[in-house]
């Protein structure tokens, strides 16, 4: 067992640097393929004064002169050891983990991830633990009532809810759930340490509507796999031993039912950990994925390069964990290892 | 019931008593009589056989006996009496109080029956203290280890952490009899318990089976396809047809001097271990020139060692798997076939004999060269085929052919079964789908389907059904040699009975040589002419198939044909017998 976990994590920093790899090849070299001349880069990167001076300065930051092997490894140097910038006269510490800085806000780009990363988590978790909860019991009720009011109605909706993005349904809840209702305040990020009670309710809004979306492709695959469980020959056995049906259902037929749907909860978990872009996006919450989408619109090259790497990192730090859990699920999987 | 031995069990009140049932499914296109007024009683500690092929509604009949039927859309009239227990009109609790607590069940597929995910001492725990909700703990653990070690799981206290799919089939179904003895019950009901197993470890829970029932009292109620597979272990039978009681007396009486013709042709279906494979093609052909065959009689077959060069000649293979494990990822070697050599002659039908895990599908793996022998050579028609690159053995691919075991997953579901048969020619490099059509039609006449099943899907057909059709396309290229591995243990008797008569009729129309893989050893007989005897990659016996059967050399042969059910309920007592003193003088015959 230890040799698969030290075998994993091996796996797990090999995969992290062939994203980097990939992100790296994709901002800095993908132009480059296109025709892009070093100059014309330094001057996407320059930021708000092209200068003559200013390009070259940027240029020598960034060693777009250099090779392209020298430029990853001094990126990937950064990210280990830390950097070293001159402005003009002025040398700035980049300490490790340095991802570079931003071009518009001469920000620091992993602090300034940091800075954001409460509210994304915040929201991430809450909502995670929201729609595994809701969607898990509404597919097993689902499955249990089949071709009940209850199956038709949480069917449909769920399959209203995949199909329609944050941003409609976002702005439907704001407008009846907050101004119309006012059965919640408007989303805001209160630190949980300040006041949990703020964080909580600040949150809710946001967490409901992250939430419905997932939850209603829980409740689908629950549904989908408790169906397939009950018509298992050990449900069968189970009843057959006497046991009451709300036992032969939690205790027999949900756990293989939820096996599969561990998989989907770790790669959804990282994802939404790399940044929630559209939710935060519709309640103005400052997190990674509103980071994210404000240097997309201002080609900040480096923030998004290390906010890519940054979900990379959750998605592959998420799988991870959902592999280990695995064997303690499943115990036929401990035997094939 | 009223049976002499028997006689003073007449006096006790039956535990079970079945009066009038009848149970209905409503379809779409009308009501399925699944079960008509079906009547019978089995008294306390009597043992009751249920026989019937697959449709004749004896698993219907053992779930609603369990109260299983409730949940579904069966519909149920009639009378149901369980240990005082009116399983019809009761309400749920009470029939949860009498499952697993009066009547217990044992089923058919021991690989599926056990929850993956719980060790089997949780799942007999849990079965003791839903019916025991004031024992604690400890309690119900101490029981479980108890019942394990009744049943003969070895070091009971250790394997009762471990999980289903660290034990065997014969294991996991020893467990399951294990959970069902857990809380004493009155009945032991078993639906084919035995029918995913090989012959040895049938025999070993067969004969487990009828020594609790006599230790305990239990009354045994046995449901199987198989009349041999009961005719040992219970007094009285029923024989059922289409939901409906054919027939039903004592043992003796019944498979003695049978009454009813569905009896007698069950009957005539079994294989028989006695019988020689002369006498069973004597009997084919008799059969078969009443009927009128378009087909010129084949010459007599070729002797076969005559100096004639053989067709395919095998020598000294072995199959090496690595087995992975051990701390440091350490890994072992593991021979599934260990230097197996044999002869094959044109015309001939060899069959391959053992238990699984014995390397006979391996070995018909390599032959077929879907696996590459790890040692040894393969030369088919003088041609050396042992390492020959994929891309050279498709062209010889026409001239060996294969039937599988399961022909519920080894037919495409999503192809009809016209391009399922059709399939080899396309990638032979026939191109002209009208040819295609009619040849594939052709022979789906000759296997005994209609030509217009063409474009049917598998799922519309029975086992057997889809069986000749797996038939059907191993012959469409007209190969020299055909695989059948295990091709009919998943099969009724009755169903069994009329497959291997095609596979008889088609070796002689078609030239065919045939290598019979199979763990039953009267199917081989009837079809073989000679056999080999394998056991842990190795071939322990081997010769002319009368010879083995008749005068057996190494033990494992003999304990082979030990095991083999057989009809007679005395003889099979005395193989009981037989068996018992075979294992109590080795030890070294542990238990599957």
């Amino acid at each position: 067992m230890l040799r698969y976990i030290l075998r994993r994590l091996g796996a797990s920093v090999v995969l992290l640097l062939v994203v980097t790899l990939m992100t790296f090849v994709i901002f800095y070299v993908v132009p480059r393929l296109a025709g892009r001349t070093t100059e014309q880069l330094a001057t996407m990167y320059v930021g708000r004064a092209p200068t003559e001076a200013a390009i070259q300065a940027t240029i020598q930051r960034l060693n777009l002169d250099q090779p392209l092997v020298l430029q990853f490894w001094e990126f990937v140097k950064g990210i280990f050891v830390g950097a070293e910038y001159t402005f003009g006269n002025d040398v700035v510490q980049c300490s490790a983990p340095c991802f570079g800085y931003s071009f518009q806000t001469y920000q620091e780009v992993f602090p300034a991830i940091l800075d954001r990363l409460p509210v994304t988590f915040s929201l991430g978790l809450g909502a995670a633990v929201l729609w595994l909860l809701g969607g898990v019991a509404v597919g097993v009720v689902s499955a249990v009532k089949k071709g009940s009011i209850f199956d038709r109605i949480s069917m449909g909706l769920a399959l209203a809810a995949v199909s329609l993005p944050i941003f409609f349904t976002g702005q439907l809840a704001l407008a009846f759930l907050v101004h119309d209702w006012d059965l919640f305040p408007n989303a805001r990020y209160t630190p949980f340490t300040e006041d949990p009670v703020a964080w909580a309710s600040g949150l809710m809004l946001p967490w409901l509507t992250l939430a419905f979306l997932h939850a209603a492709q829980y409740a689908r695959q629950t549904r989908a796999g408790m169906l397939e469980t009950m018509g298992e020959d050990y449900i069968r056995t189970a009843r057959a031993k006497g046991l009451k049906e709300s036992r032969v259902i939690l205790k027999h037929a949900l756990r293989p039912a939820l096996t599969p749907i561990l998989t989907i909860f770790g790669l959804d978990v990282g994802m939404v950990l790399g940044g929630a872009v559209l939710t935060e996006q519709v309640y103005s919450l400052n997190g990674i994925g509103r980071y994210a989408v404000t240097a997309i619109v201002q080609s900040d090259l480096p923030v998004i390069l290390g906010v890519t790497l940054f979900g990379a990192f959750f998605i592959v730090l998420c799988n991870l964990a959902v592999d280990l859990l695995y064997p303690l699920v499943d115990p036929r999987v401990r035997a094939a290892r | 019931m009223t049976t002499p031995e028997t006689g003073n069990r007449n006096d006790a009140l039956p535990v079970v008593s079945v009066r009038d049932l009848s149970i209905t499914f409503p379809t779409a296109d009308g009501d399925v009589h699944a079960v008509k007024n079906l009547s019978f009683e089995v008294a306390q500690g009597g043992a009751l056989g249920v026989v019937g092929e697959s449709g004749s509604g004896k698993s219907v009949t053992s779930l609603a006996l369990m109260g299983l039927h409730r949940g579904t859309r069966a519909r149920i009239s009639g009378e149901i009496r369980i240990a005082g227990t009116d399983v019809v009109t009761a309400d749920d609790r009470t029939i949860r109080a009498m499952r697993g607590n009066d009547i217990a069940m044992v089923f058919q597929d021991p690989m599926s029956s056990l929850h993956p995910q719980y060790t089997i001492g949780n799942q007999l725990v849990e079965a003791y203290l839903t019916h025991r909700p004031g024992a604690g703990k400890a309690e119900a653990r101490r029981r479980a280890v108890e019942v394990l070690d009744r049943v003969g799981i070895p070091e009971p206290a250790r394997r009762i952490n471990s999980y289903p799919h660290e034990f065997s089939g014969g294991m996991r179904q020893r467990v399951l009899i294990a959970m069902g003895l857990v809380c004493e019950p009155k009945v032991l009901l078993a639906d084919e318990p035995t029918t995913a197993l090989d012959v040895t470890v049938q025999a070993q829970i067969l004969d487990l089976l009828d020594e609790l029932r006599r230790d305990l009292g239990m009354a045994l109620i046995l449901v199987s396809h198989d009349l041999a597979v009961v005719a040992g272990s219970v007094d009285e039978v029923l024989v059922m047809r289409k939901g409906e009681a054919v027939e039903r007396g004592d043992v003796r009486r019944v498979l003695g001097s049978p009454q009813h013709p569905y009896t007698r042709q069950l009957l005539a279906a079994v294989p028989r271990v006695e019988v020689t494979r002369a006498q069973r093609r004597a009997q084919l052909r008799a059969e078969r020139e009443g009927r009128p065959v378009p087909v010129a009689a084949e010459p007599p077959r070729p002797a076969g060692q005559t100096g004639e060069e053989p067709l395919l000649v095998v020598r000294d293979v072995r199959q090496r798997f690595r087995i992975r494990g051990g701390l440091f990822g350490s890994s072992t070697d593991f021979y599934a076939v260990d230097g197996v050599s044999f002869d094959l002659y044109r015309g001939e039908t060899l069959g391959v004999v053992g238990e699984s895990g014995s390397g006979k599908s391996t070995l018909s793996r390599m032959v077929m060269r879907l696996l590459e022998p790890t040692e040894g050579s393969i030369v088919f028609q003088g041609r050396d085929i042992t390492h020959l690159p994929e891309r050279k053995m498709r062209p010889l691919r026409r001239d060996i052919q294969m039937v599988f075991q399961n022909p519920y997953s080894s037919l495409n579901p999503r192809m009809t079964v016209g391009e399922s048969i059709g399939a080899p020619l396309r990638i032979q490099g026939e191109r002209n789908s009208k040819l295609i059509r009619s040849r594939v039609q052709e022979l789906l006449e000759r296997v005994g389907l209609e030509p217009s099943h063409y474009n049917r899907f598998p799922h519309a057909f029975s086992g057997g059904q889809r069986q000749r059709i797996a038939i059907a396309r191993a012959l469409i290229l007209r190969p020299k040699l055909v695989i059948c591995d295990e091709p009919v243990s998943a099969l009724d008797v009755s169903t069994q009975d009329q497959v291997l008569r095609l596979l008889a009729e088609l070796q002689e129309d078609f030239d065919l040589t045939l290598i019979f893989v199979a763990h039953d050893l009267a199917v081989v007989r009837q079809i073989s002419d000679r056999v080999l005897v394998m056991c842990k990659g190795k071939i322990v016996e081997t010769g002319d198939s009368d010879e083995v059967y008749e005068n057996p050399q190494h033990p494992y042969t003999r304990q082979l044909l030990a095991a083999a059910p057989v009809l007679d309920p005395d003889e099979a007592r005395a193989h009981r017998a037989e068996r018992a003193r075979l294992r109590g003088g080795q030890p070294q015959a542990e238990a599957v």
